[in-house]
């Protein structure tokens, strides 16, 4: 009897504890409720999940909202102070005369 | 129906399964989660995480069935082994980190009752206590080759070594562990039980 032959019994005779008898059945039902959740419900969670923003991008998301409204509102108010800027000028080469003319 | 399912292969079964029949799904767990849950407790040696890792990696199977790939020749217990290794892996890698110094916990010692009778066992409680010093690709050897009775070329295939690479690991963990139980003399004992039964 050697140390090698006692270490290869002690390893083959390796016990394992049962597992607990119903495991097969959980990973079956388990993977049922996986498979019945209707499919308008996994796109809905689905999309919930997409819409999901944490929460300083809310902040950013407002900012840039605000950002976007204050421009968008400014803009329009210069366009509008250009415009008369142009018809001003518009009618200031109506009246006004080339040098040449004078003499 | 479920007469024929049983008599289909694996390999059979899992290309149904990726069509989502939920039948065959139940024949491969039935066939196979004791094996599957026995290589996942010799690595982890908790039976209620033994049982977590095999309830996960069969759902994680069940919910991307299309990872397993035929053509790619591997038998399906192969693979699941490959599964069951790495997410065992995985388990002793994040206990190992969460346990400060780097002793190995002894998780035989938070086991149920129905682990009594294997904590009687001083020869299992030894062995136990020697494997989980071993290093990781040397146990996995070793339970792929010894315990589950996984030919060389598969359990090389496994752990993606070739299987001279292989063969060397079985032998440094044969070494290593027969190191480790000789200096706590559980070789010894036994030996010398069993000149004293031989003798009476």
């Amino acid at each position: 009897m050697n140390d090698n032959s006692e270490l290869n019994r002690i390893l083959h005779e390796r016990h394992v504890p049962p597992a607990a008898s119903n495991l097969a059945e959980r990973i079956k039902s388990a993977a049922t409720i996986e498979q019945n959740v209707p499919f308008y419900q996994v796109l809905l969670g689905k999309l919930t999940t997409m819409m999901i923003i944490p929460k300083p991008a809310y902040a950013l998301a407002a900012i840039l909202v605000m950002g976007i409204a204050l421009t968008s509102q400014m803009g329009g108010e210069q366009m509008g102070a250009q415009i008369d800027l142009a018809s001003n000028a518009a009618i200031n080469d109506l009246f006004t005369f080339p040098d040449y003319a004078i003499d | 129906m479920t007469k024929s399912l049983t008599d289909l292969s694996d390999e059979s079964l899992m290309e149904r399964i990726q069509s989502q029949d939920h039948q065959a799904f139940s024949v491969l767990v039935d066939r196979h989660t004791d094996k599957f849950y026995g290589a996942a407790y010799r690595m982890v040696m908790n039976r209620e995480t033994a049982e977590d890792i095999t309830q996960d990696a069969f759902l994680k199977l069940w919910e991307s069935p299309k990872i397993w790939k035929k053509n790619r020749g591997a038998k399906f217990t192969t693979w699941f082994y490959r599964i069951i290794t790495n997410q065992s892996l995985d388990f002793l890698r994040k206990s190992k980190k969460q346990i400060a110094g780097g002793e190995v916990e002894d998780f035989a010692a938070h086991d149920t009752a129905q682990d009594k009778q294997m904590e009687q066992n001083e020869e299992q409680l030894a062995l136990d206590k020697a494997l989980k010093t071993l290093p990781e690709n040397q146990l996995i050897a070793l339970n792929l080759c010894f315990f589950e009775g996984v030919s060389n070329k598969d359990a090389a295939d496994i752990m993606k070594v070739n299987v001279k690479a292989l063969e060397s690991l079985l032998m440094r963990g044969k070494t290593n562990l027969k190191e480790m139980l000789t200096r706590q003399g559980v070789i010894e004992q036994i030996i010398i039980k069993q000149q004293k039964g031989e003798v009476a």
